[in-house]
């Protein structure tokens, strides 16, 4: 991580720690079999009959012909056990609507979103909260309270340490405990916002039964805490979370995914691996930009070449 | 651990406080007729008619106004809304007025139990009328507070109108009353009041966990569990119940419910567990000496608003000033 080189930073396994390693290989095995690329299904007659199917075992999450007030049009997702989704997509695509249907926090007009095999309709707010949990963007809040106060509101009561070590290592929030929330940086008060939300369902987490959907945790973020994000991010859905994120920065999101969705004005373009959703195609029609995209054995070096002319 | 040590000590120190205060009130009040050469049954009477009532009386009405000014600035999300905020105040002083000064004279005998329950409604009708009107507008607490500053002034200009067209015993009245007094009550409206507001401050007590959970914004609230709407309206009903009985009571009185969670937020933190039962304390012992105060100088009655407001707005400087230039 200390080279300046971008394909080194952008590599998912060269900043993951060695208890990510241990279990990388099997899980990234296994989330291959599993990702929702449509080719993959048909290549694989088994796997294709099981994931067609909303009620199968392995989706937690799934969605099926939601219409949320002109905001939001998707036929159907899935997402699996263990599955970390990157959202991507221009402002107002319905990235965040997606999350906040999906997290049951606001209700299709149309469709049904189905959580752990169950329709949303059937959760109640309290049972909700203690197995999904939600990063929403940025709130302001008047109040000057410290930053332990305001994680403990949000921390599980039978916890021993305030915030979990993994956490800890991946956001560094320890060091500014004692101060106040309105008196930190737009980055500080990001990482604390987001060990807040996965504090709410830390138990869950760690048991690698929880889901969490971000959205944008990357703003603000320096880049080492970004990748550190991404990491932190993997590493949970490794251990069997199941995790959404909303991301602007496609290079890191299609190199730390299992699946990359990619949306536009209320649609799902392209959903499945990344380096079959982020084409080239697929990303200058829908960002109006020139890619260039190159393919490593490993990793997709994906680089903006010339944005929006002002003419 | 040594942080939590030192907000233990400032919890503790805070209770002493308040509730030597609040003895200090209380011996001071009945002792002042207590040695003062009067009979002792003149003496017994007033001490059970009058000062009894009296520190009560404070004491109901200072914990209602302090323990809603702390709930609803969490609901609000805005550190600085008091009861007066949201119009509760304003429809209880509308009320009042039209009351005061329109009430032919045969029926001014049951004035006295007439204002407190004519308060207590347009208290709660004012309430009603600036939700529903922010929930049409907007929905959000930004709206609920905006509505009440429009409730507010509309019910301004029309106890200004009628001070145009009323005649001078019935003003001087309703300024005495606009500035609040806490020797309106007797055991009767006390029976009544007390567990109005006991059970609303109850309330308000069971909603401290859903309500730390708020200053993360309402989203965050929501995805942990928290039904943000019905706990703002539910809060929003069992304040304008606290204070609308507490400004029935004894009129409207500025400042407590600002002032008081303000100051103890500075000094035991912003969880609402220990917030909200020290703030109804604090505010008990502190009208409890507002009480005292007006005790000590029998000649004149001192408004309790000009008191309050007397020591709250150099400590309301104070308490913005240490909490800006804090660390």
């Amino acid at each position: 991580m200390t080279t300046n080189n971008f394909r080194t930073q952008q590599r998912p396994d060269s900043g993951c720690n060695d208890q990510i390693n241990a279990s990388e290989q099997d899980c990234i095995s296994t989330n291959l079999k599993q990702n929702v690329s449509v080719k993959d299904d048909v290549a694989d007659s088994n796997s294709s009959a099981n994931s067609h199917k909303l009620a199968d075992s392995h989706t937690v999450l799934s969605l099926q012909n939601v219409k949320v007030a002109s905001r939001l049009w998707v036929e159907g997702l899935r997402a699996k056990k263990g599955e970390c989704i990157h959202i991507i997509g221009p402002n107002g695509a319905g990235k965040s609507t997606l999350l906040l249907a999906f997290a049951g926090l606001i209700e299709a007009d149309e469709g049904t979103v189905m959580l752990r095999g169950k329709p949303m309709n059937d959760w109640s707010l309290a049972t909700l909260a203690s197995v999904r949990t939600l990063l929403a963007q940025q709130s302001e809040s008047g109040f000057q309270l410290s930053v332990k106060e305001y994680l403990s509101f949000y921390a599980p009561a039978q916890q021993d340490e305030l915030i979990p070590p993994v956490l800890e290592k991946a956001l560094e929030v320890s060091g500014f405990l004692n101060k106040i929330l309105t008196q930190l940086s737009g980055g500080e008060r990001q990482r604390v916002e987001i060990c807040r939300s996965l504090l709410q369902i830390w138990p869950q987490l760690e048991r690698g039964e929880g889901i969490a959907f971000l959205d944008e945790p990357l703003q603000g973020l320096d880049i080492r805490h970004q990748y550190a994000l991404a990491n932190l991010v993997k590493f949970l859905c490794y251990k069997g979370n199941t995790l959404l994120m909303t991301s602007h920065d496609i290079a890191l999101s299609a190199n730390y995914c299992d699946s990359l969705w990619l949306m536009q004005k209320g649609h799902m373009v392209a959903y499945g691996k990344p380096k079959e959703v982020a084409t080239q195609t697929n990303l200058e029609k829908v960002f109006e930009c020139h890619f260039a995209i190159s393919k490593h054995d490993n990793f997709l070096e994906i680089q903006v070449c010339a944005p929006i002319s002002l003419e | 651990m040594r942080k939590t040590g030192t907000k233990r000590t400032a919890v503790t120190l805070v209770v002493v406080t308040i509730l030597l205060s609040l003895v200090i009130g209380v011996v001071g009040i009945v002792g002042v007729t207590g040695l003062s050469h009067t009979a002792a049954e003149l003496k017994q009477h007033i001490i059970v008619q009058l000062q009894i009532p009296l520190i009560l009386t404070a004491c109901l009405v200072g914990a209602a106004l302090s323990a809603s000014g702390a709930t609803l600035q969490v609901v609000l999300r805005n550190p600085l809304a008091d009861p007066g905020i949201i119009g509760i105040t304003s429809g209880a002083s509308l009320v009042a007025a039209l009351l005061l000064l329109l009430t032919p004279h045969w029926a001014t005998a049951y004035l006295h139990y007439l204002l407190p329950l004519g308060c207590f409604i347009g208290a709660l009708l004012s309430t009603f009328i600036i939700y529903r009107l922010a929930r049409k507008l907007l929905g959000s607490s930004t709206a609920v507070i905006l509505a009440g500053i429009a409730i507010s002034t509309l019910s301004g200009a029309v106890i200004a109108w009628l001070y145009m067209f009323s005649d001078a015993n019935a003003l001087r009245n309703l300024t005495f009353w606009l500035m609040g007094s806490l020797y309106q009550t007797d055991w009767l409206i006390l029976s009544v009041g007390g567990p109005l507001i006991a059970s609303a401050v109850a309330f308000q007590l069971y909603f401290a966990g859903d309500l730390n959970k708020l200053y993360a914004g309402e989203l965050a609230a929501k995805s942990s569990g928290v039904d943000v709407e019905k706990l703002t309206e539910r809060s929003l009903i069992v304040c304008a119940i606290a204070v609308g009985t507490a400004v029935s009571m004894a009129g409207s009185i500025a400042f407590v419910g600002l002032l008081v969670p303000h100051i103890l937020r500075l000094i035991i933190g912003h969880n609402n567990r220990y917030l909200l039962p020290l703030s109804a304390l604090s505010g008990a012992s502190l009208l409890t000496l507002v009480a005292l105060s007006s005790e000590m100088t029998r000649a004149i009655t001192l408004p309790v608003s000009m008191v309050t407001a007397t020591l709250g707005g150099p400590l309301l400087i104070w308490a913005l000033a240490k909490g800006q230039i804090k660390e």
